[in-house]
């Protein structure tokens, strides 16, 4: 059907809408992150553990929790270190049901000390998103952050 | 007026037993010392029951004496561990964290750990059941029954936790604990399981996380134990209780999660805790047990080196919970304990810069644990009381380990 092609205006406004959603987390700009997320977001951080062999779940958020939770961490003693999430779309369709838009990344996030500036990988994963488009523009409404990367050092206050 | 170095250096007018020489915790030969008399000589926790649930399952475990165990579920389901090397020439007989051998793997056949390298083969009861053209290269020299995995002692026990100790002559679990985890007994009632894994690895050394497990008056660096703990009386009243060989109990309290934005209201417990409980045992040398009901965090140290430590972190439920039950055990352990958490990150950057402050090669301050307040929430008799057995087990004064205190007058 033709409304369930992936045109290319689709597909930037998704691609502008990860970007928009990395940059606004690796600038703590919690306003524009948030902003892009539909009323119905379901965010999650999830990786599979070969050690005890289960699927688990280290983070889960709505809007409104994923809310109280960025608008706390100021109050919260973290470390600084700068992040910075990289995403590379790996395929992107069509919810045919739904007219949702589809988007798995890959997800490398970089540490980028504040003494130095040396950068290391902190993380890879991938990113499955969820997209509504909206008359006012694309819209996040589901992320899985599905991480390879297990061990995370002191862990992060800010999610990926 | 800040201080010279011969004032910082100088010794702080206290007891001994109330301050601590930097270099235990920065030390190699300390560090190769504890291996030898603390950790190759204690109960560890190695895994949990729950992690290799079915006959033949397997888990490994990194021992921080410097030794790779497998522990095993054998066809009768007893748990076993074994040093993971094949007494051959000495390759690792497993190279994955978790798994089964009920099927063949490319070197053997099912139900036996097999070495790749040469085939060697052992059943899950340790015994070696093959050695391939045994007869044409070793004649009657080499038997099979000389050569069965080297077993270690193992108990399951309390809340089915798999504990393992390299000491074949060493007291029994029971003996070593003091009474410690019979204090919260009530507990570890029903069959438990393990939900959740992480680790990390911390520049910094294994005593200084204890330490953070064993006092509170950290408390100040996290603002949810200040909004949901400290802002409330029943906090003040949480007393340590200290047992015979270096643990210690920190009496349980009701959590105010309603005072911290967004956390949700609380209605699930815990055998024995009702919601919103929190009782916590640090076990010696680096063991806590930890339980906000409704979810139980159990953290594993594992000392790399002096200034490296890896931390094991494992969330728990029950076997019986409900889908409903274990999601918000889950979601409850990781909105504070997981890597993502409101808490626990911030307990690793508290000992990560322990252990790059501490390393400072000659300026290094006497550690203070000092604090005394009838043995309530801020006094560091934990820590003390740890020290204690650390002290009895070296052989060396913690404030002194190096017999040099003439050296270092007072202040």
């Amino acid at each position: 059907m033709k409304q369930m092609e992936i045109t290319y205006e689709v597909e930037r406004q998704c691609r502008d809408l990860i970007q928009r959603t990395c940059s606004a987390l690796d600038t703590l700009d919690f306003e524009t992150y948030l902003a892009a997320c539909h009323e119905d977001y379901d965010y999650a951080i999830r990786a599979y553990s070969p050690e005890i062999r289960r699927d688990m779940t280290w983070l889960g958020k709505n809007l409104s929790s994923m809310k109280t939770l960025l608008d706390m961490i100021p109050k919260q003693n973290r470390d600084r270190t700068p992040l910075t999430r990289h995403f590379s779309i790996v395929s992107i369709e069509r919810d045919t049901e739904t007219g949702d838009v589809l988007v798995r990344s890959a997800l490398q996030v970089y540490r980028n000390t504040l003494d130095g500036g040396e950068v290391s990988v902190y993380a890879v994963g991938a990113y499955i998103d969820r997209i509504v488009l909206t008359d006012d523009g694309a819209r996040l409404k589901e992320r899985e952050v599905r991480l390879e990367t297990r061990s995370l050092g002191n862990g992060s206050h800010v999610p990926f | 007026m800040a201080r010279n170095s011969k004032q910082w250096l100088a010794r702080p007018d206290l007891e001994s037993g109330e301050m601590v020489d930097p270099r235990i915790y920065t030390d190699e030969g300390i560090f190769k010392e504890e291996q030898e008399k603390i950790l190759d000589k204690s109960w560890l926790v190695a895994c949990h029951e729950s992690e290799l649930p079915e006959p033949h399952d397997f888990r490994t475990y990194q021992h921080p004496g410097g030794h790779n165990l497998i522990i095993v579920r054998d066809e009768d389901s007893q748990i076993h561990a074994y040093l993971n090397i094949c007494p051959h020439r000495g390759n690792l007989l497993v190279y994955e964290p978790a798994g089964s051998f009920r099927e063949a793997s490319p070197s053997g056949g099912p139900r036996r750990i097999t070495c790749l390298f040469h085939a060697w083969a052992f059943d899950t009861k340790g015994n070696c059941v093959d050695m391939p053209r045994r007869k044409e290269g070793y004649q009657e020299r080499v038997q099979l029954s000389d050569y069965a995995l080297r077993e270690v002692r193992l108990e399951v026990a309390y809340g089915g936790f798999v504990w393992v100790n390299m000491d074949d002559n060493g007291p029994a679990l029971k003996d070593t604990l003091g009474g410690s985890l019979d204090a919260i007994a009530h507990t570890l009632t029903e069959p438990l399981e393990v939900f959740h894994y992480h680790r990390s690895i911390v520049e910094g050394n294994f005593k200084m996380w204890h330490d953070t497990n064993s006092e509170f008056y950290h408390d100040y660096m996290h603002y949810h134990n200040r909004i949901t703990g400290m802002m409330h009386p029943g906090y003040w009243e949480r007393e340590y209780v200290a047992f015979e060989g270096g643990h210690a109990q920190v009496t349980d309290m009701d959590l105010k999660y309603d005072s911290y934005k967004g956390h949700e209201q609380r209605t699930l417990g815990w055998p024995g805790l009702g919601a919103n409980r929190w009782a916590l045992v640090d076990v010696f040398p680096g063991i806590t047990f930890n339980i906000r009901a409704p979810a139980m965090r159990l953290d594993t140290a594992i000392p790399l080196g002096p200034n490296k430590v890896l931390i094991e972190f494992r969330g728990l439920g029950l076997k019986s919970d409900t889908p409903e039950e274990r999601a918000i055990r889950i979601r409850d352990h990781n909105s504070i304990w997981g890597p993502f958490g409101r808490n626990l990150p911030e307990d690793l950057l508290g000992t990560h810069g322990q252990g790059i402050a501490l390393n400072d090669r000659t300026e290094a301050p006497t550690i203070l644990h000092a604090r005394h307040e009838n043995n309530k929430v801020h006094d560091e008799v934990g820590m003390r009381h740890f020290l204690e057995e650390w002290a009895k087990r070296m052989g060396r004064n913690p404030s002194d380990p190096f017999n040099e205190r003439k050296l270092a007058p007072k202040a």
